[in-house]
């Protein structure tokens, strides 16, 4: 889910007074204000009870009408064409476009639907698209969808959703139409299972806010295999970006060295990597995270074999659920206050190479703690891998360094019971990498 | 203003039946009605905020929602599925009127994620359902003729495939 999605603001109806029929709301505060100097005295509460029997009945107005239709596929919404004269056209104006294939019996029919919208809705704006069109062939219909995107990003989209599976092939090729690149009202993209064959453009999106790509590879032929994320940087504007979802993406890389590719997301403030890998296991030596501004950062079920480096100066949240075998994390941050990290496994892990990575995940975490001898609160939150903690830690007696950790937070989940009885031991070990006598450990 | 933080300050709200209600005020900033009032007003607000469009049962309801909303949010552990579960209850609690009043309610009253969550409710309540169905949900009037709504229906008829039948 693209996050601060915010459909049909209910704040429309604040604007839309002309439209209101005189039951509703007014503006808030001469209303509130006016009442106030109302006396409601008893006698008046019958004529309340009537007038609120009528209320409760009658209809809702347009704008809350738009909100709930704009919950449903458009097809659907259409069919209120029907339910009385006053309701012929409200389906014209609601602000979201949602079409899905699957509701369909033939594409053809889709199509056809499609068009109909395009040409019968009015002029009022669009504020999200939804896009789904579930391909039984290897080829997705470009004339559609550029059609699709030309009508929304001339009436004012700000969101975007797309998904082009096709049930053979999985993700067809698609040339992703320029109107999506210069729409200046554009904010939010999600584009899934398709793969963009214009992986350059002479324009790129230049107030992108929000980007979730999943199941989404660049053509190899003209991308930088150096920077597999360049064209990503390119075409969709990894300066403006706040939030970056990266989900089920094969990348290609012949270098040798780092890679770095968010050093250039100068506003992101939240990024997910999830089920990502290299083609043909070609990975950098170290993959390195270091956004600036990045707030929150989740890492799962990727398949990198290298190392993952976390440099991101102002970060405050760490998710990581379970990488591949090789795969390990480090960190390299100025200050640990404040940060929380919140490691996951899944259930059923008990074979030994696994065992064998969580130690390495352990230890990625030990090298952090002991590397910040400065840091006073640190956070840290265990599932399952507390269970190793406690023997990994006695495997490494070198970590007995100076720490000035006074207290160290653990959260633990109360789903897994099992690890409590290791707790003693990892705090001892805690206690005594401190320096400190007043070091405090805080279970919760 | 006070001395007193904002979080402690009580605001109290009054229904069209008179009953008054005790908010935290960290609550009622989610009744962005209420909000403005009394960010508005010039005083303290110490009187009873009236609400001349709400009713007891509503308001009522819509605190209720908020209060266990901010309780979910504020635990350590994430509550999303408490969540998820309180608010499958809470829609099913009512009758179709309940709903629809609530909507009106919590319209006026401003409250986003409510509306938004009552809305989509009301979204999967009429899908797929025949049209007399949605007409007695809305209580809206057919004032089509038969032919007319007869060829409605037909120019129409891919809308209408796969939907209950009347």
């Amino acid at each position: 889910m693209i996050e601060g999605f915010d459909q049909c603001n209910s704040m429309l109806c604040w604007e839309d007074e002309a439209e209101m029929p005189k039951v509703e709301f007014q503006e808030s505060g001469p209303a509130l204000k006016k009442a106030k100097k109302t006396i409601l005295a008893a006698e008046n509460v019958d004529t309340y009870e009537v007038a609120e029997s009528q209320d409760r009945l009658g209809d809702l107005p347009d704008c809350l009408i738009h909100h709930i239709l704009s919950f449903m596929e458009t097809k659907d919404a259409i069919r209120t064409c029907v339910l009385s004269k006053r309701w012929r056209y409200i389906w014209a104006s609601v602000p979201c476009l949602n079409f899905s294939s699957k509701s369909f019996n033939r594409l053809v029919d889709f199509k056809k639907f499609v068009l109909w919208v395009l040409s019968h809705r009015d002029d009022s704006q669009v504020k999200v698209l939804i896009y789904y069109r579930f391909g039984v062939d290897y080829a997705t219909d470009q004339y559609l969808l550029n059609k699709v995107i030309e009508y929304a990003t001339y009436h004012g989209v700000e969101e975007i959703r797309i998904n082009l599976r096709a049930k053979t092939s999985g993700s067809p090729p698609v040339e992703i139409p320029l109107p999506l690149f210069t729409c200046q009202s554009l904010k939010r993209l999600e584009l899934k299972d398709c793969n963009p064959t214009n992986v350059s453009s002479p324009v790129g999106c230049k107030s992108l806010e929000t980007l979730h790509l999943e199941h989404f590879s660049m053509y190899p032929a003209a991308a930088d295999f150096m920077n597999p994320f360049s064209s990503l940087a390119e075409l969709f504007g990894f300066t403006t970006l706040t939030t970056l979802h990266l989900n089920s993406f094969t990348l290609c890389y012949t270098g040798i060295d780092c890679l770095n590719p968010f050093a250039t997301c100068v506003n992101l403030k939240n990024l997910h990597l999830g089920e990502m890998s290299f083609k043909s296991d070609l990975n950098p030596k170290d993959f390195v995270i270091s956004a600036p501004k990045l707030k929150n950062l989740s890492l799962m079920c990727n398949r990198f074999k290298c190392k993952i480096v976390v440099a991101a100066p102002t970060l405050t949240n760490f998710s990581y659920l379970y990488s591949t075998s090789c795969a390990f994390f480090e960190f390299s941050l100025p200050s640990l206050d404040g940060l929380v990290i919140d490691i996951h496994e899944p259930r059923d892990q008990l074979e030994k190479s696994i065992r064998r990575k969580r130690e390495e995940t352990l230890h990625g975490l030990i090298n952090m703690i002991r590397g910040h001898c400065k840091s006073e609160a640190v956070k840290l939150s265990f599932c399952t891998v507390a269970v190793t903690c406690g023997t990994a830690v006695f495997l490494k007696p070198e970590f007995y360094s100076c720490s000035k950790l006074k207290s160290l937070n653990f959260g633990v989940g109360s789903t897994y019971k099992i690890f409590i009885s290791n707790l003693d031991n990892i705090t001892a070990y805690f206690r005594d990498c401190s320096q400190h006598a007043d070091f405090e450990i805080l279970t919760i | 203003m006070s001395g007193i933080s904002d979080t402690e300050r009580m605001i109290t709200l009054k229904t069209v039946e008179g009953t008054l209600f005790d908010v935290k005020s960290s609550i009622a900033k989610d009744l962005k009605t209420v909000q403005a009032f009394i960010d508005d007003s010039d005083d303290d607000v110490t009187s009873p905020i009236p609400l001349p469009n709400v009713f007891t049962r509503e308001l009522s309801r819509i605190l209720d929602y908020l209060n266990n909303h901010h309780r979910f949010r504020s635990g350590i552990e994430k509550a999303d599925e408490e969540m998820a579960r309180y608010d499958a209850e809470f829609a099913k609690s009512m009758s179709h009127e309940e709903l629809k009043a609530l909507i009106l309610a919590a319209n006026y009253l401003n409250v986003k994620d409510l509306l938004e969550f009552l809305n989509q409710t009301v979204a999967d309540v009429i899908q797929n359902k025949s049209v007399e169905f949605v007409r007695n949900f809305f209580g809206i009037e057919n004032d089509y003729t038969p032919e007319e709504e007869e060829k409605l229906r037909n120019e129409n008829e891919w809308a209408f495939n796969g939907v209950e039948q009347d």
